[in-house]
């Protein structure tokens, strides 16, 4: 009994000087490799905004195809209360969007620069619509020769299936108070006055854009109004038009800022981190839509305009 | 103190054919227990070892999505890499030197197993068999071939393939010491 309790307390022993050696060890070593986040001395921030601007929340871990207006302008909010941050340079890569959420960032933007923040936008592939809208906000804008940039226009086109139901003899039962509720309903055409009045609201939101570059850009109106007719741009077009600074990448935007701030870069990359929950949740509904596509690719063809070399 | 066997009965046979005999047929610890001893050695490491370098790998991780990852966008950093093989290196010590000392791991203790080596009288592992039964810990080739071989052969012939190629055994510890078997002419003591 007694060599028992013994051998026990040996092995115990054993135990607890293998668990410290390795615990001192470890610390050493990792000690060693430090901090490896070369950002420590951060002091120009980096956001992405890549994907079709909106309000909502993407799909998550796989869902890149959405920039959230909400997400974004709260990592542009921990940017602006960051005393590290000199500069940051918004990363992007997206058709455009939501008005709402290309404003909620826009003005987040601008919120940056009262704190003598240097903002720039690369435009990597594309920046156009509401994320030109966005770029227009920063310091600097910097594109790709061959970035698409511009289609400075809004649309509210949509599919309207009043022949195709009325084939098949379906027929749209309109209940309705008030005149214009139902107005841009797939169901029915839409008449004079509600084709005029959609269209008032898209000329108004087309002038709040217009009016938008010209004072970010510091651009006549008229000047503006006629590079806006939502034509694209190349990134070299857009330079010798006036909507972009200049052509090059992160490089550019680096000396850009070095030479504005008088510091040397040291960038850090600012993402919102995804839960474990959220990351397996988007997981499933994103391959779920994966699979759709993945069926429905084989019998649509894709006739949306698309630039590839 | 070591396991000693003395002869506790007329009997003569050759300790070591019986010591093979009756440990090589002893019955095999079940996948279960093995797994659950295993998995609770990989919490202390984790514990022990793997939060020592948590700030060192959140900074390597930080700009890493899976997403990334999985659709192959990110190049990872050599300090990553150099990294993992550290902390592998440091878990194959923890193994190895349990394994040595003491014959078990802390989860083998939990779950009552130890390992020994059919090649000694007194089971006692040397520290180079100790180290290559657990080199399948190390993420890198070729060691990760033993990912896929150590649970397949763990599954047909209930011991894994790098204990029948360092010719060491798992098996159950009895409470009091004596090495379960089929033949009783031998006893395990304590010297």
């Amino acid at each position: 009994m007694k060599d028992e309790q013994g051998e026990n307390r040996r092995k115990i022993w054993t135990m607890v000087k293998i668990l410290m050696i390795l615990f001192i060890f470890s610390a050493i070593i990792a000690s060693i490799f430090g901090d490896t986040d070369t950002a420590i001395n951060y002091n120009t921030a980096i956001i992405s905004i890549s994907g079709t601007i909106s309000t909502e929340s993407g799909g998550g871990l796989f869902d890149q195809s959405v920039a959230s207006s909400t997400e974004i302008v709260q990592l542009i909010d921990k940017v602006s209360n960051d005393k590290n941050i000199k500069a940051v340079i918004f990363e992007i890569n997206s058709p455009g969007g939501s008005p709402v959420a290309t404003d909620e960032i826009s003005q987040a933007i601008k919120s940056l620069k009262e704190k003598n923040i240097t903002t720039v936008a690369w435009i990597r592939e594309t920046g156009a619509s509401g994320a030109y809208w966005i770029a227009s906000s920063t310091d600097h804008i910097i594109s790709n020769r061959m970035s698409v940039v511009g289609s400075i226009g809004v649309y509210g086109s949509y599919l309207e299936f009043y022949g195709l139901m009325n084939k098949y003899n379906v027929t749209y039962q309109r209940l309705v108070a008030g005149e214009y509720k139902d107005t841009g309903t797939p169901y029915r055409p839409l008449s004079s006055a509600e084709e005029a009045l959609i269209q008032d609201k898209l000329d108004t939101l087309h002038g709040y854009f217009i009016g938008a570059v010209a004072e970010n850009r510091n651009m006549d109106y008229d000047a503006v109004k006629g590079l806006a007719n939502g034509e694209i741009y190349l990134g070299k077009e857009a330079r010798d038009n006036g909507l972009v600074d200049e052509l090059g990448g992160k490089a550019e935007a680096i000396t850009y800022i070095e030479a504005k701030q008088g510091i040397t870069v040291i960038t850090k990359e600012f993402t919102r981190k995804k839960t474990l929950v959220e990351s397996l949740a988007s997981a499933m509904n994103r391959n779920s839509y994966y699979i759709g596509q993945g069926i429905s690719s084989g019998m649509i063809h894709d006739t949306g305009l698309e630039i590839t070399t | 103190m070591t396991d000693k066997i003395t002869k506790s009965k007329g009997n003569s046979k050759d300790w070591t054919d019986w010591y093979k005999n009756s440990v090589a047929s002893s019955e095999a610890v079940s996948f279960w227990r093995r797994t659950a001893a295993f998995l609770t050695d990989l919490l202390l490491i984790n514990i022990v070892i793997i939060s020592q370098f948590g700030t060192a790998l959140q900074g390597y991780m930080r700009n890493i999505t899976l997403e990334k990852g999985i659709t192959g966008q990110v190049t990872l950093p050599s300090g990553l890499y150099v990294m993992l093989f550290v902390i592998s290196l440091l878990a194959l010590l923890y193994f190895t030197f349990f394994e040595y000392y003491l014959g078990q791991t802390v989860g083998d203790m939990l779950f009552k197993i130890k390992t020994i080596s059919l090649k000694r009288p007194d089971g006692k592992i040397s520290l180079w068999t100790a180290a290559v039964r657990n080199c399948y810990i190390i993420p890198f080739f070729p060691f990760y071939i033993f990912w896929f071989v150590e649970p397949m052969h763990l599954a047909f012939y209930k011991e894994r393939f790098l204990e029948r190629i360092t010719i060491t055994k798992t098996v159950m510890v009895s409470v009091s010491g004596r090495q379960k078997g089929r033949y009783t002419d031998y006893r395990l003591e304590k010297v």
